[in-house]
């Protein structure tokens, strides 16, 4: 009982510190890939400490959700931190949960959107209609790639699926591919970020937040990522303690350092190029599916 | 004949029968203010029945023979039984809870309409409830198909009750020839099964279909249909999306709630306990189920009219159940007890939380009606701050319904999840549709909520003088998101609800018996449900306090929306609803152009070809020496096909 508490309170702290960490990492990779010397790794923290000293500023009707949008975000998704392996296994799973993962997931973007919307600034309504259509696309691929894994490890625990356990058969390790990809697109990476899209939008569904809830925003923004690429990383690594404690962080920080050069070599999409991408990976998705399914 | 005023489920049937009758005298507004408070009462009395069935598992039966009275009723209508077991009871308790809340809403409501056809709205809102109360607790065939076809008419009436537009007229007239095809279906399956299995005795106990004999397995087809086309399953959906935004809003609510439900109810005795599940079956309901979720998905999301669009979310909704059903039934005949249980526990929970959040929904679009007269998306907009409780209950319906945890449409579509991907096969990829599905719903209500309630409006005038609708109008959808959140939180007491009912279903008692042998036991799968929604309440709101303390001492500053450094007013920068989600749509336009494809060939094309037909034969009617060869031919055939009907 009380090994299963420390376990609860070092994923948490260790998610919540790491996060904006990795991502000064990935800042770090880019300006070195663009000849730039680039910030310090700590950065992003000082970043979110400065934004945390600001007051913040009111536009949106109802006021309360708008309010509530980033601060609700943040708090689905620390709750995911709970479910989740992360520097250690999670204590608190029971069956079904993955499906609660993935709902929580959903649940905190919605939430976002709702506050951005309620900002009543068109901008931030269009950045967050092309948002929801992505994330549609994106739900059938995981939805897809959820059924897939549940089909090659029979189970509905996150503990029990992963990871992974060999015989691995073929459509597993082609879905745990799409499985990359998608976590790369969900994380609003370059080519697919046209929620927010700077140069088009100006900030789009983020545009009117300001000062203590935009440092919320980029926090838990910075979490998201670390939980797909943990979801990512849990079907590789062994749950055995003494492995896992020096392997997670090291593949986390690899990981999140490709998906950084990727990002660096790219540009964005337009939406409908974005959107006929994810069509493309769904239409995999499905055939993956029905092929583990009939049993190869 | 004495006894039974002492038994408490005549007292519904009595006053609704008493306030039928005072429309006969009474017209006007008076009417409608009398059969909504009457109503109430009844739908009292129903939830007082549904509470003594549910939780102190009473059964009430009552037989009487009406042939004593009069020697003109006989055959099957001689003998009139009601008898009420769990199953009846949980549909009782929708029927009340539900009729409950519209009566109230209705008693304001109704003020906005012309006094001219109140009475008859009056009469045939008491003559629905009854006949759903009917519907339910008869125990016989017969009888279910008499209130069945009391029920489809006295709707009828409510949904083209402003019959100075054509447009509800039209509706009205669609809905009542669609549905009216279905009770006929019905009619044909019962004659089948009197015919060839029951020597004529329709009483629910005992019907015995064999569903392996042919024409037992079209009398079970036959049935399906009939009730599919009333539940607005997907081939036959047509006449919802314009049948129930045509209604005043709680009849809206009522439709949605709970009227589509009632064949579920059927369903679930034909499948179950008519016959035995066989896996065809379930295939052929769950597929139609997962048609029904997309279809009714994908084309909600494009709606620009609020009732509509909630109308399309009906459909899907009632798809999600559907699927579980069919899912329960493939389960069940795979000797998956556990599983199967968990299934049917899933689409009775579903059922449920579908009408409270339903009937919310209905009621916070009745009251923007009620308030702006308008249910077009691209006028309304920025309602939050004029009427912020219908705000409130539209937005937590709306996270109910989008199946965010812990609200209870994410608990009872969690536990069909279960059930789907333990299942594999063909449920699991009807599981991977329907998780699809939810991510469209979650854009829908997007859409419904920020449309209707924060985004700002083109439309000035719309926006100014609008109050808050009145008290009796807040109350119900209140009400409704309370028992949201609760049924959400505390999933014991849908489960305390649901188990009765379904424990006395085929082998799921001796499952319930023997849960500790079963690997993963549905009991230690209920208790942990139980348990989930504390800890992640905990997990959600105590990060959620702290950060509001935190943030929440300094200073905020009030500022405008940015628009680009100019000054417009921003109520000249619109976002129109018919724009959202166009790449989208654009995207998916393969589904929409097919579907629209097969719309034309099926709706509009046969029935042109069918009038061609006809229109040729006509002028052969005259011909009396032609059309007698032509009723010979057809006795011809049927005679042909009674000599079948041999037992």
């Amino acid at each position: 009982m009380m090994n299963e508490v420390v376990y609860l309170i070092a994923n948490m702290c260790f998610a919540l510190i790491m996060a904006p960490l990795i991502d000064g990492i990935e800042r770090k990779v880019k300006a070195r890939i663009q000849n730039r010397r680039g910030p310090s790794i700590f950065q992003t923290w000082y970043d979110l400490v400065k934004m945390f000293r600001k007051p913040s500023g009111i536009t949106g009707r109802p006021a309360a959700l708008y309010k509530l949008g980033p601060l609700l975000y943040f708090s689905y998704l620390s709750a995911i931190l709970l479910l989740i392996p992360l520097l250690f296994y999670s204590p608190l799973s029971f069956i079904g949960d993955i499906i609660l993962v993935i709902y929580l997931l959903a649940s905190s973007r919605i939430f976002l959107l709702l506050g951005s919307i309620s900002s009543t600034n068109p901008y931030s309504i269009v950045g967050s209609n092309r948002e929801i259509s992505l994330s549609i696309f994106e739900e059938l691929t995981i939805a897809e790639i959820l059924g897939i894994i549940i089909l090659s490890t029979n189970s509905l625990l996150t503990n029990n699926i992963f990871p992974a356990v060999p015989p691995v058969k073929a459509t597993l390790i082609l879905a745990l591919i799409l499985l990359g990809i998608i976590s790369y697109i969900a994380n609003q990476r370059l080519p697919f970020e046209l929620g927010e899209a700077e140069p088009e939008l100006s900030g789009g569904s983020v545009l009117e937040y300001t000062g203590k809830e935009l440092g919320l925003f980029y926090y838990s923004h910075y979490i998201r990522r670390l939980i797909y690429i943990s979801i990512f990383l849990d079907i590789f690594i062994p749950q055995t303690i003494l492995i896992r404690i020096w392997l997670y962080p090291i593949c986390l920080i690899l990981v999140s350092m490709f998906f950084g050069i990727v990002e660096a070599l790219m540009g964005r999409f337009r939406i409908d190029q974005a959107l006929s991408f994810l069509k493309k990976t769904t239409l995999i998705g499905g055939v993956l599916l029905i092929a583990a399914v009939i049993g190869i | 004949m004495l006894p039974i005023i002492t038994q408490i489920f005549f007292y519904p049937i009595f006053i609704l029968l008493l306030s039928i009758l005072t429309t006969f005298f009474i017209k006007g507004r008076l009417a409608v203010k009398i059969s909504s408070i009457l109503a109430f009462i009844a739908c009292v009395f129903m939830l007082i029945l549904s509470i003594n069935v549910l939780i102190y598992s009473t059964t009430y039966s009552y037989t009487c023979v009406l042939s004593s009275f009069s020697p003109v009723v006989s055959g099957n209508f001689a003998i009139f039984s009601i008898y009420i077991d769990n199953l009846s009871g949980l549909f009782v308790f929708v029927i009340g809870l539900i009729g409950f809340l519209a009566s109230i809403y209705s008693y304001k409501y109704m003020d906005r309409y012309s006094t001219e056809h109140l009475g008859f709205y009056s009469l045939n809102y008491s003559l629905f409830l009854l006949s759903m109360y009917m519907a339910v607790i008869v125990s016989d065939l017969f009888w279910f198909i008499v209130f069945w076809e009391l029920m489809t008419l006295s709707s009828q009436f409510l949904v083209s009750f402003e019959k100075e537009k054509r447009k509800a007229l039209w509706a009205g007239y669609k809905y009542f020839t669609i549905t009216k095809i279905g009770s006929e279906f019905l009619i044909v399956g019962t004659l089948i099964i009197i015919l060839l299995f029951n020597n004529y005795d329709t009483s629910y106990l005992s019907i015995k279909i064999d569903s392996l004999h042919p024409l037992g397995f079209l009398a079970i087809l036959f049935f399906f249909i009939g009730l599919a086309i009333k539940s607005a399953i997907t081939p036959f959906h047509g006449w919802l999306p314009d049948a129930h935004p045509e209604a005043p809003s709680h009849v809206s609510a009522l439709l949605s709630g709970v009227m589509i439900k009632i064949p579920v109810y059927m369903m679930i005795r034909l499948f179950y306990m008519f016959s035995s599940p066989s896996i065809l079956w379930g295939v052929i309901v769950s597929t139609v189920g997962v048609v029904t979720i997309i279809v009714g998905a994908l084309y909600g999301l494009i709606q620009a009219d609020t009732k509509r669009l909630l109308a399309y979310s009906s459909i899907e909704q009632i798809g999600y159940i559907i699927l579980g059903l069919g899912t329960s039934i493939i389960l069940y005949s795979e000797k998956l007890y556990v599983l199967s249980l968990i299934a049917l526990f899933g689409t009775l929970y579903h059922l449920i939380n579908h009408a409270l959040y339903k009937s919310a929904l209905f009621l916070t679009a009745g009251s923007v009606i009620y308030s702006t007269g308008s249910r077009d998306m691209n006028k309304l907009g920025g309602l939050a701050k004029s009427m912020p409780y219908t705000s409130i209950a539209a937005l937590i319906a709306s996270l109910a319904i989008m199946g965010i945890p812990p609200l209870n449409g994410f608990m009872s579509k969690w536990s069909l999840y279960c059930s789907f991907f333990s299942a594999g096969g063909l449920p699991l990829i009807y599981g991977v549709f329907a998780l699809f599905a939810s991510s469209v719903t979650a854009g829908m209500f997007i859409k419904y909520y920020t449309t209707v309630f924060t985004r700002s409006t083109r439309r000035i005038k719309i926006n100014e003088n609008i109050k808050e609708a009145p008290l009796t109008m807040i109350i119900p959808q209140l009400f409704l998101v309370l028992l949201c959140i609760v049924f959400g939180l505390l999933p014991i007491i849908p489960y305390k609800i649901i188990l009765p009912a379904i424990s006395r279903i085929g082998s799921f008692e001796n499952v319930l018996k023997n849960t500790i042998r079963v690997g993963i036991g549905f009991i230690k799968y209920a208790e942990i449900s139980m348990l989930y929604p504390l800890i992640l309440l905990l997990a959600v709101t105590i990060p959620l306090l702290i950060l509001v303390i935190l943030m929440s001492f300094p200073n905020r500053i009030e500022y405008d929306v940015w628009t680009c450094g100019s000054r417009i007013d921003k109520r000249l920068i619109h976002y129109p609803a018919h724009s959202y989600f166009k790449e989208f749509r654009e995207n998916f336009n393969e589904f929409y152009d097919s579907s629209s494809k097969l719309y034309n060939l099926f709706v509009v094309r046969i029935p042109r070809i069918t009038q061609k037909i006809l229109l040729s034969i006509c002028p052969k009617s005259e011909d009396p020496s032609c059309m007698f060869t032509l009723t010979i031919f057809i006795l011809i055939i049927i005679v042909t096909l009674l000599r079948w009907v041999q037992p």
